[in-house]
C-alpha cells in the first residue's frame, strides 16, 4: 500500500479526534445546562490565574464543612457520588455520600475524596472554578476584601453526576 | 571566498577552472542551507507566537462575545491550522520549515481548543489531566508531520503528568501515565537522534530530555522533604551524565550538551547544599518508616537508582572506566549515606572528599590532555571542596589547616603537569 494515502487517512483521523474530544465536552456540558436542575450552592470565594485559562474565582463550597465519616466513601482520590437535598433556606446538602453511582432518581453529583488530617473527608468537585474577564476579576477581587455583607453562593446545573456553574454571587453581586 | 578572489587564483594558475567551479558550487549549497535555517526558525518562531498569541487571547475572558462566538473561536484555530498541515502532507512534505511551523501551530492550537472550551463551561480539574489530554491529541502530529518541535513541546508537557494522585481512580494505572507516555515518543526520538546526531534536534532534546525527567520525577519526590528527594535527584544528575557521554549524545561535546550540564552543575549545586547548609544532619539521618510513609517517593528512588546503575553498566561496557566522568558515581555515595548514615561529622567529610578528589580528576585529565576548560572546572570543584571545608566548624583548626595544605598541593599538581604539557608540545 503507498505510504501517502495512509499518512494523509490517518491525518484525516487525527484531525476528527482533535475537534471530537473539545466538541464532545462541549456538548456534555451544554446538555447539562439545558436540561439540568438547578441547585445553589453556598460558597466563598478567591480568584487566582490559570495560566492557559485565564482569570477565576475559586469556589470553595460551604457544603464541604459538613464532614462525612472517610470510612463512608473510601480512600483519598477515589471517586464519590453525593446525592444531593436541598435544605430549608434553599442551598445544597449532602443527604448521602456512596462510592458507586446511585441507580435510584435521586440528584446527585460527582466529586473526588480528599481527607484531612483527621482522616475526615471533603468533597472535591469538578466543578470548583468560576472563569472571569479581566474587569469582573478586579471587582470580585475587590468584593472578596470588601466589608460589605451579601450572601454568596454558586447556581449549579446538575444532571447524572456532572455539573456545569451558570452563576455565581458574591457578597449579593452577580458575576455573570 | 570572494568571486574576485577566485578569479585572480585562477588567472595566475594556482587553481584550475574546474577546482574554481566546484568552490562556487559548494560556497552556494552552503548558503542555501543557511536560508534554509533561517525560514525555518522564522516559521517556527512565527508560528510559536502566533499559537501562544490566540492562547493569550482567550486567557484574557472575551465573555462578553456571547457563548457561541467563544466556542467558534475556540475551534477556529483548531481548524485553521489544520488546513496548512493537509497542504503541507499534499504539497510541502519535504519542507522542514512547512512541517515544523504547520505542526506547532496545530499542536498549540489544540491546547487553546481544550482550554477554552474548559473556561466557556467552568470546568477546574488537574493541570496533569488537561495536558495528558493535550499530549495525546498531539502526538500523531509527531509522528504524521515528523516534527521535531512538536516531540520538544510533547516531551515538556507529559513531564506535568507524573501526579498519581490526580490519576488515583485508575488504580495502579496512575503510575504508568508519565512512562507509557514516554514510551510512545521514544520511536521518534531515537530514530531521529540515529539519523542525525549532531543536529540541532538532538543538541534540544539533551536539554528538554533533561529538565523534562527532573521535573517529572523529581517535583513529586519533593513530598517526601529530605532524604529521598535528594536521593532521587541525585540519581538522576549522575544518570544524565552517563546518558550524556552515550550513544548519539556523545557528539554533542560539553556544556552544549544539556545532559552534560545539568548533571555537572545539579551534583555541584546539590553537594554544596548538602554540606554547607549542614543538611546531613537532619536530611541523611534514617526516619523511622521511611520507606512506608513515602512509598512512591521510594518506589521513585528505586526506579531511578536503577535506571542509573544500568546506564553505568551500558557505559563500562561501551566505553573504557577511565572516560567516567566523576560526578556520574555521587548517586552511589549518596544512595549509600541514605541507607547507612554514619555520624553526621563523618557524612560531611566523606561528601567533601568526593568532591575534592573528583575535582582532581578532572583536572588531572584536563592537565593531562591538554584540556583547558576540563582543567578549569576541575579546579572550580577543588576550590568548592576547600571552602567548605573551611565552613566545617566541627573540625579543629590543625585537621582543617592540614587539609588545606594538602589540597593546596594536590591543586598545584595538574597546573604544573598542564604547563609542563605546553612546553613540551612548544
Amino acid at each position: 500500500m503507498p505510504r501517502k494515502p495512509v499518512i494523509l487517512g490517518l491525518f484525516g483521523l487525527t484531525a476528527l479526534i482533535q475537534i471530537a474530544v473539545p466538541a464532545g465536552i462541549a456538548w456534555k456540558k451544554e446538555t447539562v445546562l439545558r436540561t439540568g436542575k438547578l441547585f445553589k450552592f453556598s460558597v466563598h470565594g478567591r480568584d487566582p490565574r490559570d495560566f492557559f485559562k485565564g482569570s477565576y474565582i475559586r469556589l470553595w463550597f460551604t457544603l464541604c464543612d459538613l464532614p462525612v465519616p472517610r470510612s463512608a466513601v473510601g480512600k483519598n482520590g477515589d471517586h464519590v457520588f453525593l446525592v444531593l437535598k436541598t435544605d430549608k433556606d434553599g442551598y445544597a446538602a449532602v443527604k448521602a455520600a456512596l462510592p458507586e453511582r446511585p441507580t435510584g432518581a435521586e440528584d446527585y453529583v460527582k466529586a473526588r475524596v480528599v481527607k484531612d488530617y483527621r482522616g475526615i473527608f471533603f468533597p472535591r468537585f469538578e466543578f470548583d472554578r468560576f472563569y472571569l474577564d479581566e474587569e469582573t476579576a478586579k471587582k470580585a477581587d475587590g468584593l472578596a476584601g470588601s466589608s460589605r455583607r451579601g450572601p454568596s453562593y454558586a447556581l449549579v446545573r446538575i444532571k447524572d453526576g456532572d455539573a456545569v456553574v451558570e452563576n455565581v454571587v458574591i457578597q449579593g453581586v452577580s458575576l455573570k | 571566498m570572494k568571486e574576485s578572489e577566485l578569479a585572480g587564483l585562477v588567472e595566475a594558475g594556482i587553481l584550475s577552472e574546474e577546482t574554481a567551479e566546484r568552490i562556487r558550487e559548494s560556497q552556494r549549497r552552503k548558503k542555501a542551507f543557511r536560508k534554509d535555517r533561517v525560514a525555518l526558525l522564522l516559521a517556527l518562531l512565527g508560528a510559536a507566537l502566533l499559537g501562544l498569541g490566540i492562547i493569550l487571547l482567550f486567557a484574557a475572558n472575551w465573555r462578553r462575545l456571547g457563548k457561541t462566538a467563544r466556542l467558534a473561536l475556540a475551534f477556529l484555530p483548531l481548524l485553521t491550522g489544520q488546513g496548512p498541515c493537509l497542504y503541507t502532507l499534499l504539497r510541502k512534505e519535504d519542507s522542514p520549515a512547512w512541517r515544523e511551523a504547520s505542526s506547532t501551530f496545530l499542536f498549540l492550537a489544540v491546547g487553546a481548543a481544550l482550554a477554552l472550551v474548559g473556561q466557556v463551561y467552568h470546568t477546574g480539574g488537574y493541570l496533569a489531566s488537561f495536558l495528558a489530554l493535550w499530549m495525546l491529541l498531539g502526538l500523531p502530529l509527531v509522528y504524521l508531520m515528523r516534527s521535531g518541535t512538536t516531540a520538544l513541546l510533547y516531551l515538556a508537557g507529559i513531564s506535568f503528568t507524573t501526579r498519581p494522585g490526580v490519576f488515583s481512580y485508575l488504580g495502579f494505572f496512575a503510575y504508568l501515565i508519565f512512562p507509557l507516555l514516554f514510551l510512545a515518543i521514544l520511536p521518534f526520538l531515537l530514530k531521529a537522534w540515529k539519523e542525525r546526531p549532531k543536529g540541532a534536534f538532538t543538541l534540544a532534546s539533551t536539554w528538554v530530555l533533561a529538565a523534562s525527567f527532573l521535573w517529572a520525577l523529581g517535583e513529586p519526590a519533593t513530598a517526601a522533604r529530605d532524604s529521598l528527594f535528594l536521593g532521587v535527584v541525585q540519581t538522576l544528575f549522575s544518570a544524565f551524565l552517563l546518558l550524556g557521554f552515550l550513544g548519539p549524545f556523545r557528539e554533542i561535546k560539553g556544556a552544549r550538551n544539556g545532559l552534560l550540564f545539568l548533571g555537572n552543575s545539579g551534583t555541584l549545586l546539590l553537594f554544596l547544599f548538602v554540606t554547607a547548609l549542614k543538611f546531613p544532619e537532619w536530611a541523611l539521618s534514617p526516619e523511622k518508616g521511611f520507606f512506608t510513609r513515602f512509598p512512591f517517593q521510594a518506589a521513585l528512588w528505586g526506579f531511578t537508582t536503577l535506571a542509573a546503575l544500568l546506564l553505568l553498566a551500558l557505559f563500562l561496557f561501551q566505553r573504557s572506566p577511565r572516560d567516567l566522568p566523576p560526578f556520574a558515581l555521587a548517586f552511589l555515595l549518596l544512595d549509600a549515606l541514605l541507607l547507612f548514615p554514619p555520624p553526621p561529622p563523618a557524612r560531611t567529610g566523606l561528601l567533601c572528599a568526593f568532591l575534592f578528589l573528583s575535582g582532581f580528576r578532572l583536572s588531572y585529565t584536563g592537565a593531562m590532555k591538554g584540556k583547558q576548560g576540563l582543567l578549569a572546572q576541575g579546579l572550580l570543584v577543588m576550590i568548592t571542596a576547600a571552602a567548605l571545608v573551611f565552613f566545617m566548624d566541627f573540625l579543629p583548626f590543625a585537621v582543617r589547616g592540614a587539609a588545606f595544605l594538602f589540597a593546596g598541593g594536590l591543586c598545584l599538581a595538574p597546573v604544573f603537569l598542564f604547563r609542563k604539557k605546553r612546553k613540551v608540545h612548544a
